[in-house]
């Protein structure tokens, strides 16, 4: 299927300023309607970050606080999700160095969470159906869960969250050219992980 | 087929997956994965584990968001209350300062004459005059502690602070 690249509309760059205007007023209608849009995306990648439920969700709120004590800085220039997951990422790195309990971020995984993934949407699939969608996704969670943070955080920004390249290397601090070999290293390491699983 | 060009076409596979890939180099992408078996092996093998990583979700609990969207409010507003709380502690200080500084002269040749008429000893109001300065000091101090004792009650009594303003 081919897709081709949409540039930035006009529309685009006024809704992130008129967002921006929001957040430095700090009003509360735009920050409901920001929780419930990115909701599962930001979950996903604490969660695919942290790899552990609880401190994801700590986390999550965290970063809405930080949205609303740092709204002012937001200028609007950029897409929003990129802006909140640097945050978010941030905030994680810290909690990561207070704790000084590894959860993945410098080293392979030997433990796999036990938390597993479910689909959010209401669905009416058949039995069998839902339960292969279930294995699917833990599979590919346990998967993502044993490759290091660092392949794991980019695979997420990129196929899930859907950042750009230039995104992503801003979100993570880290050269374009690192992104895209982290993300090739990342895919083929994912491949074997999935590869090498009990089927 | 040359190094170059494997380099492009991975780069382009992956454009391609995040939709930002142009027609041209779409066109350019097929033509070399019809041509070179190695990369159209890579895009093959990549192609089961972005669909399964695109397949990835996670439950959100309502309660996150609820609780999310309640501690969201409460730092706004406690960000929203600690603004007029500036407003009021520079207004309050710059007003006193500017009257402290308009009626020190005034103060000094006041207090000279009341103590030479009752013959106190020139320290004494002299000292009275240096009080005079900790006044401004007090008035904001007075200002603002009353300002707290007013946001606490409104908490407290669970009416927000706004409303709690607009009836007193």
């Amino acid at each position: 299927m081919m897709t081709v690249a949409e540039p930035i509309t006009l529309n685009q760059e006024s809704e992130n300023q008129e967002l921006a205007r929001a957040l430095r007023r700090r009003d509360t209608e735009v920050l409901d309607r920001l929780i419930e849009r990115y909701q599962y995306r930001l979950l996903r990648y604490l969660t695919t970050l942290t790899r552990d439920r609880p401190t994801a969700e700590d986390l999550f709120q965290e970063t809405w606080i930080r949205v609303v004590e740092r709204g002012g800085q937001y200028n609007g220039r950029h897409r929003f999700e990129a802006w909140l997951f640097a945050i978010a990422r941030n905030l994680a790195i810290d909690r990561i160095r207070q704790q000084k309990v590894s959860i993945g971020w410098d080293e392979w995984a030997d433990e796999v969470s036990g938390e597993k993934s479910i689909p959010t949407a209401a669905r009416t699939a058949a039995p069998l159906e839902d339960f292969m969608q279930n294995e699917q996704r833990t599979h590919i969670q346990q998967a993502l869960n044993e490759l290091p943070a660092g392949y794991r955080e980019v695979l997420v920004l990129r196929f899930l969250e859907e950042l750009a390249l230039e995104e992503i290397s801003g979100v993570i601090h880290a050269p374009l050219s690192t992104v895209k070999s982290r993300i090739y290293r990342g895919l083929d390491l994912l491949r074997e992980k999935m590869e090498g699983a009990v089927l | 087929m040359n190094f170059k060009s494997h380099h492009r076409a991975e780069e382009l596979l992956l454009s391609e997956t995040a939709g930002e890939i142009t027609r041209a180099e779409s066109e350019w992408l097929h033509q070399h994965l019809d041509n070179c078996p190695a990369c159209k092996d890579r895009s093959r093998q990549w192609q089961p584990v972005l669909q399964s990583l695109k397949a990835f979700q996670v439950q959100v609990s309502p309660e996150l968001i609820r609780s999310t969207k309640q501690a969201v409010h409460n730092r706004a507003q406690e960000l929203q209350d600690s603004r007029p709380g500036d407003l009021l502690f520079w207004s309050a200080a710059a007003s006193s300062w500017i009257w402290i500084l308009w009626s020190a002269s005034w103060l000094w040749s006041i207090l000279d004459r009341l103590g030479n008429s009752l013959r106190l000893p020139a320290w004494t109001w002299q000292m009275a005059f240096g009080f005079w300065w900790l006044l401004p000091a007090v008035a904001v101090a007075v200002v603002l502690s009353l300002h707290r004792e007013q946001q606490r009650s409104a908490a407290e009594s669970g009416i927000p602070f706004q409303s709690f303003q607009e009836e007193g």
